[in-house]
Formats: C-alpha cells, structure tokens, sequence
C-alpha cells in the first residue's frame, strides 16, 4: 500500500516536473515564429522597394514591352494592398491570400527578367546590372528568411501537437494555434519557359 | 497503470529522440579552408596573415572555403547554410563574411553577414565578384582571384567596426551556466569535450538522473523510487536540454564557447567562430 502511494507521489511530481520544465516552450518557439515572420515581411518589403526603380530602368530602354512592365507594377501594388497582422499566421485564407500575391509578384518579375534577355543595351547597363544584382539577392534572401520561418513554425507546430507541449498547452495556452507556413503553389514549381 | 505509464515515458522518449540532421558541412580548420586544393601551403599563410591581421583590427571575421563540388546545393543555399553552422563573426555584430569557391561548378560566392550588409552590399559584392575575381579566375589564377577578392572585400568593410576594447567573453545562457562545473568539474568536461551533441545530451541526462535517483533512493529506500526518479528526471533533462541546445545549437555545435575559454591550451592558431549570424546577403557569379 505504501509503495502504491510513493508510485502516485512520483505520478504526480513527474506531471509536476513536465509542467514545469516545459512551460516556456510555447511562449519561446511563438516569439521566435514572429520573429522569423518579421525577417520575411521585411525581405519582402525590400524586394518591392526596389521595383519602381527597376521599373523605371527597364522602362527607358524596353518601352514596348508595356504588358509586361505594367504586370509588375499591378503585382506591387497588390502587394502593398495587403492588409498584414499577426493573427494572420493563424488564418489559412489570409495567409494563402499573402503567398498567392507575393507569388503572382514574383512570377510577373521573373517574366520581366526574361524579357530583358532581348535588350543587349539593358543588359549593359551598368545602373541596371546593380540593380538585377540587388533583386537577386532579395530574392535569396526571402529563400532564405521563408526557410528560417517554415522552421520556426516547424518547431512551434510540433511543440503544439505532440506530448508533453500538446499537454501544457491544453493546461496553460488554450488560445495558442497552429501557424500557416508556406507550401509551393503548383504554378511555383513549374520552370519559366525560354523561348528563341 | 503503470504500464501506461511506462508506455507514456518510452513514446515521450522516442518522440524526442530523432535526431537533429545535419548536412555534412567541411569542418573550419583555419581561415582558409582550402578543400579544393588550388592554393599552395605558402599562399595560405599568405592570406591568413592578411585575414588575421583585418580581424585583430576590426574584429570582422572573413573566411575564405574552397570546394571541389557542392553536393548537388545551389551555391546561395550552401554558402549560408555554412557560414551559419561555422558562425562567422562576432556575436553582437554578425560582421562575418564568407568568399566561397566551387571549382568543378565553376561557381563563387561572397556570403555576408547581417551586420555588413549595408556596406557590403549586394551590388558591392557582385562588382567584387564580376570585375576583381572572375577575370583572374577565366584565366586560371585562383590565388590572385581570391586574394584580390579579399582584399577588395576587406577595403570595403574596413571602416564599418572596430575592435571594442574588452575581450569577447561569450557567456553561454543556455544549460551550461545551468550545471555546477564544480560539482562534477571532470566527468562534465569529460563528456563535454570529446562526445557529439546528441550522446551528450543523453550523457548528461543520464547523469543526472542517476544522480537524483541516489537521492530519492536515500530519502525513501525503495528502489522502484530509484528507479522511476531515475527515468523522469533524465528523460525531462533531456528534453529540455534538447529544447535549449534548439536555440543554441550553434554555440554548441562549433565548440565556440570552448576555444574561446583556451583553458584547453589551444594554440594561438586555432580559430573559429564568433557567433555571427546570416540572413542570404551577398552575391554570387560564375566563371
């Protein structure tokens, strides 16, 4: 009998040290989601700003290729329309309006730099290659900073949905939800057709 | 019930016990890690001298990596997966930046730190990349591409940071600051040192389970006590050392903490990163 009631003691102080060792877990791994979220919207944010300016470049010396550059520039400001808060990451119709308008951006740029290939003088402008080097480090940058947050999220997600975060969580967080993370739509995967 | 709770302990174990995987990154034995074998032992040193040289007055950390081939990685993927794993730079400045050269792709890269992204900048990088390196790497001459490239580099980074003063001490916040070194000073170290991360985790683990099993065993002189408190406490250590190695691991992983203390009577040419950070900044090219 004795024995009986140090194994329920030992229960109950084992529930105890979970509790307790992993109760700054959720709170942790969601700041760190935010975080990691901020560094993609500011990649993002950057990779916009850099638009009218290249816009502007390409403009002066492919003045024809108007559907395309006006493509871009209707892509941007759809963009800058986006209404974005935290809550966000909690709602899969928000989140997938965000990706699909900075995808529909990034495929409309990527026409626009295939465009470009027709205009050796473009190409040999040294304004212009400063700038195709700046977008393409944006561009790997926001690679880079969605990769962090599909980790962070990776991490905060796991923590919610398995033992003992699942656990605590019911107890302590009953308001914390999973987060959205980024999925390649199928039109992101396909490969930019060249034509010659 | 006891049987569950048997069951609960090994599914919680099993849970935290996959792995954290880890490509297979070259290790970083000096500031020119030349695994290509395009340089000669005296243009090593060469650009060694002129990399420590640019560190002791500014503290910003260049490394310069030659591969063979990229295991099938885009160069931009690779170079900031491994400028991140060897930690480039100092910790409060993330002034790190890393040349990176494939020879069989054909490929280059500067990789940058975040904290020299606004001088070195993406534009900078490709100029340094198109106009300084490419030329001397068409026409075969790896040395002179790579160290005009540093040196380019290191003129444009030169007046961002300066050394502070004060040594860099890196404390650890993470579990290590957690344990009483004095207490079990040698076989902490012991395992420590000489382990991989995930056997260490469990070493300490386990050691300390143990060790509150004995005191559980004294209190109560049951051994199933022993046994159950031995199981609880190593199992939550480890996730929770796991937990907090999650958001270190790279402080743990590259051993920072350690060649930094030089307790281990390392030589003055051991090197290695200061914790820096990279977000994707730099440029890449090929020739």
């Amino acid at each position: 009998m004795k024995s009986f009631f140090i194994a329920i003691g030992v229960i109950l102080l084992a529930i105890f040290i979970i509790i307790a060792t992993n109760i700054n877990n959720i709170p942790r791994l969601d700041e760190n989601v935010k975080a990691s979220w901020s560094q993609v919207q500011n990649q993002y944010k950057r990779r916009a700003d850099l638009i009218p300016n290249l816009v502007s470049t390409v403009k002066a010396y492919a003045s024809h290729e108007k559907s395309t550059l006006q493509e871009v520039t209707k892509a941007r400001s759809n963009v800058g329309k986006l209404n974005i808060s935290e809550d966000m990451l909690s709602n899969p119709q928000l989140f997938e309006q965000f990706q699909k308008a900075q995808s529909s951006l990034s495929s409309a740029l990527s026409r626009l730099m295939l465009v470009v290939e027709k205009y050796p003088n473009l190409k040999a402008n040294k304004n212009f290659l400063a700038l195709q080097s700046q977008l393409e480090g944006t561009e790997n940058r926001i690679s880079v900073a969605r990769r962090d947050y599909i980790q962070t999220v990776k991490e905060y997600n796991t923590e919610l949905r398995t033992y003992p975060g699942k656990f605590v969580a019911a107890i302590l967080y009953p308001e914390a939800k999973i987060k959205q993370t980024f999925i390649a739509p199928p039109n992101e995967q396909e490969v930019p057709k060249v034509e010659f | 019930m006891k049987k569950f709770f048997y069951y609960f302990i090994l599914a919680s174990f099993i849970f935290t016990a996959n792995l954290l995987a880890q490509a297979n990154f070259p290790s970083l034995t000096g500031r020119v890690v030349d695994n290509a074998k395009i340089l000669t032992t005296s243009q090593i040193k060469n650009l060694t001298t002129i990399l420590k040289k640019h560190e002791e007055q500014t503290s910003n950390q260049i490394v310069i990596l030659t591969l063979k081939n990229l295991d099938g990685y885009e160069i931009a993927d690779y170079g900031y997966q491994v400028a991140r794993y060897w930690e480039l730079g100092q910790k409060d400045k993330n002034n790190g930046v890393l040349l990176l050269v494939s020879l069989d792709d054909r490929k280059l890269r500067i990789e940058v730190g975040y904290g020299l992204e606004g001088v070195l900048t993406d534009k900078i990088s490709h100029e340094i990349i198109e106009y300084t390196i490419k030329p001397e790497f068409k026409k075969g001459e790896y040395y002179q591409g790579i160290s005009k490239g540093a040196t380019a580099i290191i003129k444009s980074i030169k007046g961002e940071y300066t050394k502070s003063s004060s040594p860099q001490t890196y404390k650890d916040e993470s579990f290590i600051s957690l344990l009483p070194f004095e207490f079990l000073g040698f076989i902490t170290l012991f395992i420590f040192v000489f382990l991989p991360r995930i056997i260490r985790l469990i070493g300490f683990s386990l050691l300390f389970g143990f060790l509150s099993g004995i005191f559980a065993l004294l209190i109560t002189s049951s051994g199933i006590v022993f046994f159950i408190v031995f199981l609880i406490v190593s199992i939550t250590l480890f996730i929770k050392f796991k937990n907090a190695s999650f958001t270190n691991s790279s402080s743990y992983s590259s051993g920072s903490s350690f060649s930094s203390s030089s307790s281990f009577g390392s030589s003055s040419s051991s090197f290695s990163g200061g914790g820096g950070s990279f977000g994707g900044g730099g440029a890449s090219g090929s020739w």
